[in-house]
């Protein structure tokens, strides 16, 4: 009766991400019952969630021993290992969980996209392949897939990826942040703050988006147009090759009244590049 | 069902290591400051850290090989007096030079930059490595320099 109550409350919790709130009913069912293995895997979610992989993958393992169902298991204790970046770990575990069940799509996209980190890249999209004929409308397969479309600039594909991870998406902040990284990768630095500032919104307490923004900040304000031209055109090294080129030309041409004008706009403009990061810095950030 | 169980077998091996780069746009002012020798050395390095093909690695040293034989020439001419020593425009040129081999190593890491930005994102910094290369890279400058004074 405890069990199944508290087990209540500790889903709830989980469904809305709030994972330490979910603490005291586990503790609960740890003083029902100190071997519970339901207790050891919602406790080693609440670690992960607070980044503790380490203590994660010691709670699995206990309510591995215990008796609980071993693919959630080594579902997650292969997460743990490759957020410590112990990525051979991570794939023994992720190989023992689909030895139990092949056709786990969630669990394929994470080996594949574990494949893509690693330089396997055949076998990666194979596996997101895989991943995507199993369960087509799974979140995080599609996330999956995106990520791996976002890490190979593939744009077209990435547009189709957000529109699937639009329909299967549990919260709107997802949809958002790929939003932004899609015009992000593109160089569309306006764009792309909308997107995260609307994410923002939705979530203030996000740190990481708060950082993201802040970044973003700095890139869309007045004060950096010309770097975001420049970026534009293709970078600092496009437009000095572009001047030397042009100014090598004027001074064959002896087109000095041109050339020395030209020269200076071009030496005012890197001057401009060099200290605006500072005069930011320094008398605008955090200030608009 | 073969296929699947080919790709259910372990790939990664015990000497795995993972991508590291650094920011690929200072390379810009490695090649700006120090010539072909350190960007050739940090380029390489990079690319290598990302698994670049090894036909492209191979084509680029080529090219700055040849860069920087074509610099020490310039630079032992202009020591013996045979380009005169106000002749700027050989100068840009050599700069100029090493600027496109610059755009040479961009296109081939811009988009294995990328993909580690996406699947790892750690920068490794670049400072201490371009100091050193830069001041190694001009070595063999001053020894052609001091060739050509003294000859």
């Amino acid at each position: 009766m405890i069990k199944e109550k508290e087990t209540r409350i500790i889903q709830h919790y989980f469904e809305l991400d709030r994972y330490e709130e979910a603490v005291p009913s586990i503790e609960k069912l740890f003083t029902n019952d100190p071997l519970d293995p339901d207790a050891f895997y919602y406790m080693a979610v609440v670690h992960f969630s607070k980044c503790d992989y380490e203590s994660a993958r010691k709670m699995c393992e206990q309510a591995l021993y215990n008796g609980f169902d071993s693919v959630p298991c080594y579902y997650l204790i292969g997460q743990a290992y490759e957020e410590e970046g112990n990525f051979q770990g991570a794939e023994e575990a992720y190989l023992s969980a689909l030895e139990l069940e092949p056709e786990n799509g969630d669990i394929l996209a994470s080996y594949g996209y574990l494949m893509v980190k690693v330089g396997f890249e055949d076998k990666a999209l194979q596996l997101l392949e895989e991943a995507r004929r199993v369960a087509p409308s799974s979140e995080r397969v599609n996330q999956l897939i995106l990520q791996y479309y976002f890490a190979k600039s593939d744009q077209n594909q990435q547009l189709l990826y957000i529109q699937k991870v639009m329909e299967s998406a549990s919260s709107e902040i997802v949809v958002l942040v790929n939003l932004g990284f899609f015009h992000a990768l593109k160089n569309e630095d306006k764009a792309a703050m909308e997107y995260f500032r609307q994410a923002f919104l939705q979530d203030p307490t996000n740190t990481d988006l708060l950082k993201i923004l802040e970044e973003y900040n700095q890139l869309t304000h007045p004060l950096f147009f010309p770097q975001r031209v420049i970026k534009k055109a293709g970078g600092p090294a496009i437009i000095y090759t572009l001047f030397m080129v042009i100014a090598i030309l004027l001074f064959f041409l002896k087109q000095y009244l041109v050339l020395l004008p030209f020269a200076a706009i071009y030496i005012v403009l890197c001057i401009y590049t060099w200290i605006t990061p500072f005069f930011y810095k320094r008398f605008l950030n955090g200030k608009i | 069902m073969s296929k699947m169980n080919a790709l259910l077998q372990p790939s990664i091996e015990k000497d795995w290591r993972e991508t590291k780069s650094y920011d690929i746009q200072r390379l810009l002012w490695v090649a700006f400051i120090g010539g072909p020798i350190p960007l050739m050395v940090l380029g390489t390095r990079n690319a290598k850290w990302l698994n670049v093909r090894q036909l492209h690695i191979n084509l680029l040293i080529f090219l700055g090989i040849i860069m920087e034989i074509g610099e020490c020439a310039i630079i032992y001419l202009f020591a013996n007096g045979t380009l005169s020593a106000e002749d700027r425009v050989m100068r840009y040129l050599l700069k100029l030079a090493s600027i496109l081999l610059f755009l040479g190593y961009r296109a081939v890491l811009t988009k294995p930059f990328q993909q580690h930005m996406v699947t790892n994102g750690n920068i490794t910094k670049i400072l201490k490595p371009a100091i050193v290369w830069i001041l190694l890279g001009g070595v063999p400058e001053l020894i052609v320099l001091a060739l050509g004074l003294l000859g």
